[in-house]
C-alpha cells in the first residue's frame, strides 16, 4: 500500500531517536568511569544522523510517481573531544603520579537535554505515524454506511 | 381471406451472437481478491513474528513490531472493505426480480 512509505520513514526516524537514547545513556551511565574498554579514559559519544539514501529498487517499483522522500539514518557515532575532568583524589588506584583522576569529560546538563530532546522528537515520528495511520483508516470509510 | 400453404422457403435463421463480456478475460476479480488474502495473510504471519521476537527478547526495536502489527491491520481491514462490497453486490443481484 501507499501507506507503507510513510510508515517505514516514521519508523527510520524512530530508530534514529531510539539510538540518540542509547548513546547518551551510555554516555551518562560512564560519566563517572575512569578506565575504557580500550584504555585510556571513556570519551563521551554522540550521534550524528543523516538522511537515507533510497534504494535503486524502490525508485524502479515506485515508477514515476515515486516521491525523492527518504527517512534518516544514523551516519556515525562520533566520539567528543572532551578535555577529562580532573580531581584530586591520590588514594584512587586510577590516579597518576600527581595524585589526580581522570573522569571522562561527560556534560551532564548536555546530556540531559539531548534525552529530552530525542524524546519529543521519537514522539513527534510516532504522531507523524499515527497521523498516516488515521488517514489510512478514513480512506477505508469512503462509501461505506 | 386466402390461406397460403407453406412451401419450405425460409431463409435460414441467423444464429443468435453469444453477447461477450468486456474485463472477463485475463485474471478474473477473485483471482485478484484471492492473491490480496494471501499478501493480507503475509502481513499478519510477519506481525506474529515480529510479536515474538519481541516476547523472546530478539527484536531490537519496539516500534518495528508495533508498525508491523498496524500494517496488518490496515492490510486486514481493505479486505474487509472489498469483502463488504462483494456481499452488498452478490445480494443486491440476490434480491433482483426474475
Amino acid at each position: 500500500m501507499d501507506f507503507e512509505k510513510a510508515f517505514a520513514i516514521s519508523a527510520s526516524g524512530m530508530s534514529v531517536e531510539r539510538t540518540r537514547v542509547d548513546v547518551t545513556a551510555a554516555n551518562i551511565a560512564n560519566a563517572q568511569s575512569t578506565r575504557a574498554v580500550n584504555g585510556g579514559v571513556f570519551r563521551p559519544m554522540r550521534v550524528v544522523s543523516g538522511e537515507q539514501r533510497a534504494s535503486f529498487e524502490s525508485f524502479l517499483s515506485g515508477g514515476v510517481r515515486a516521491l525523492p522522500l527518504n527517512g534518516a539514518k544514523v551516519l556515525q557515532i562520533a566520539n567528543v573531544d572532551a578535555a577529562p575532568r580532573l580531581v584530586f583524589d591520590p588514594g584512587h588506584p586510577d590516579a597518576n603520579d600527581k595524585g589526580y583522576v581522570s573522569y571522562p569529560g561527560v556534560n551532564q546538563v548536555n546530556e540531559m537535554t539531548n534525552l529530552v530532546v530525542a524524546l519529543r522528537a521519537y514522539e513527534a515520528n510516532v504522531a507523524a505515524f499515527n497521523a498516516a495511520k488515521v488517514m489510512a483508516l478514513k480512506a477505508l470509510e469512503i462509501g461505506g454506511q | 381471406m386466402e390461406i397460403m400453404p407453406i412451401d419450405g422457403n425460409f431463409a435460414p435463421i441467423a444464429p443468435i451472437a453469444e453477447p461477450k463480456l468486456s474485463g472477463m478475460s485475463g485474471t478474473s476479480v477473485f483471482d485478484t481478491v484471492m492473491s490480496e488474502i494471501g499478501r493480507v495473510n503475509d502481513k499478519l504471519v510477519q506481525a506474529g513474528d515480529e510479536l515474538r521476537m519481541v516476547a523472546t527478547g530478539d527484536a531490537n526495536n519496539l516500534h518495528g513490531a508495533m508498525i508491523a502489527m498496524e500494517e496488518a491491520k490496515l492490510e486486514f481491514q481493505l479486505l474487509l472493505q472489498v469483502r463488504n462490497r462483494f456481499m452488498e453486490a452478490y445480494q443486491d443481484l440476490m434480491r433482483m426480480q426474475v
